[in-house]
């Protein structure tokens, strides 16, 4: 017996069967992002001061992210519109462009993963810490106050410990590209530049004594809340983007052996195939200025 | 009447529905087009923002650029379901478990209880 509706709209909900199935699970995701969303808002919301981190994502890389996605997304309603001007070859160019952009945006995403595995961050005892500041200032390294646990925040590379001390560089202050306010902020013009190579080629670092770190750790999720909150969205949003690949990866190769038979049910399946990854991509364009510019 | 001549009869409003097909095809990628172009500018607006101290005024520049990108995907979301009345439904539904989700949430955290509260408004001895 033949299924119905596979191809023609099913007169009481106005869609065929595959489009139906993907509009109830997209209402399925919309509660599963919204709670974690809301989840978000009620830790965001609930920090103490100076626990949020602030300039802690490589925003460029978010934005290219961004770019990729918003470009996949034109792309795959190309490959849609070629399968029903029946031009499979522009097809599968504009499907593979899309499965591209989505590997080339799972690779940075990747990086920025390894980038948090490398990176370090440092509570540096309140008392303590004004004997590093002259140093940090001079060099613009980036430090934050964090009043709750009577620190500072110091992020940077690691370069080495022994048993009484540790040594790292530094991340750079943040430059603003303009200041309304007129506050101070751009790096000070003088002295070795956090995050950058000295006349001798040679990083600047800084040495802390064990004894002035409160505590200290890869910039992973154990490290603190934000953390936590930015593995697990960018995680399962990553999670959907592997598996809207490798659906496309399927309608390139194998499942595109339909279009012989029915280039019509093809053509069904990739609307609904961009239907979720038209989804994908807004969640991550919700998702960038909530983790990335912070 | 020959086979051939009922082919073609039967072809000509089918390739009229396929043109008409392709038609939307494009329509529907052209407006695609439009919506992504704005989602671009919005984020580059967005980013530049980001590196723009305004003071005082942060929060409300926040507050536009947050209420713009919500509007244009709630406004994308819309079209994208405009003619299926069935999805519009599923969604207030999903959007109404999310709002009783949410204010369970509350209900159940620190940042306050709606219902307590209304009814019984926190005193100073118990606020830290």
């Amino acid at each position: 017996m033949e299924i119905p509706y596979t191809l023609t709209a099913r007169p009481d909900t106005g869609l065929y069967n595959g489009k139906l199935g993907i509009w109830l699970f997209l209402a399925s995701e919309v509660m599963l992002f919204g709670a974690i969303f809301t989840a978000y808002l009620f830790v965001r919301l609930g920090a103490e001061d100076g626990t949020w981190p602030d300039h802690i994502q490589n925003v460029w890389l978010g934005l290219t992210n961004t770019i990729l996605l918003i470009a996949s997304s034109i792309t795959m309603v190309w490959a849609w519109v070629a399968l029903k001007e029946r031009k499979f070859n522009t097809y599968r160019l504009a499907l593979g462009i899309t499965i591209a952009c989505g590997c080339l945006f799972l690779c940075i995403k990747a990086k920025e993963y390894h980038d948090k595995y490398v990176h370090f961050g440092f509570f540096v005892k309140e008392d303590a810490f004004e004997k590093y500041k002259p140093d940090l200032d001079k060099m613009g390294a980036y430090y934050s106050a964090v009043p709750s646990q009577h620190a500072y925040e110091v992020r940077g590379h690691f370069h080495g410990e022994t048993a009484d001390t540790i040594t790292f560089m530094p991340d750079a202050k943040p430059s603003y590209l303009i200041n309304l306010a007129g506050k101070e902020n751009a790096v000070p013009e003088t002295g070795e530049k956090a995050g950058e190579e000295n006349a001798s080629g040679e990083e600047p670092t800084v040495t802390l004594a064990m004894s002035d770190i409160d505590r200290y750790g890869r910039l992973l999720p154990k490290y603190g809340t934000y953390y936590a909150v930015y593995f697990l969205v960018t995680g399962l949003h990553a999670m959907h983007i592997i598996g809207g690949v490798i659906v496309m990866l399927y309608f390139l190769t194998i499942g595109s052996r339909l279009y012989k038979r029915n280039p019509e049910q093809l053509s069904n399946r990739i609307e609904v195939t961009g239907i979720f990854w038209h989804f994908v991509d807004l969640v991550w364009i919700t998702v960038f200025p909530i983790l990335y510019l912070t | 009447m020959s086979a051939d001549h009922i082919d073609h009869s039967e072809e000509a409003p089918r390739a009229h529905d396929q043109a008409a097909e392709v038609a939307h095809a494009w329509h529907h990628f052209h407006e695609n087009v439009r919506f992504f172009a704005c989602f671009l500018g919005i984020i580059l607006l967005t980013v530049f923002a980001f590196n723009i101290n305004f003071g005082r005024w942060n929060t409300v520049a926040i507050l536009i650029l947050a209420a713009m990108r919500s509007g244009l995907i709630a406004y994308f979301m819309a079209t994208m379901f405009k003619p299926f009345s069935f999805v519009t439904r599923t969604f207030i539904f999903s959007a109404i478990f999310l709002a009783g989700m949410i204010f369970l949430s509350m209900w159940d955290s620190e940042l306050g209880d709606p219902i307590k509260d209304r009814i019984n408004p926190p005193t100073k001895s118990d606020v830290p």
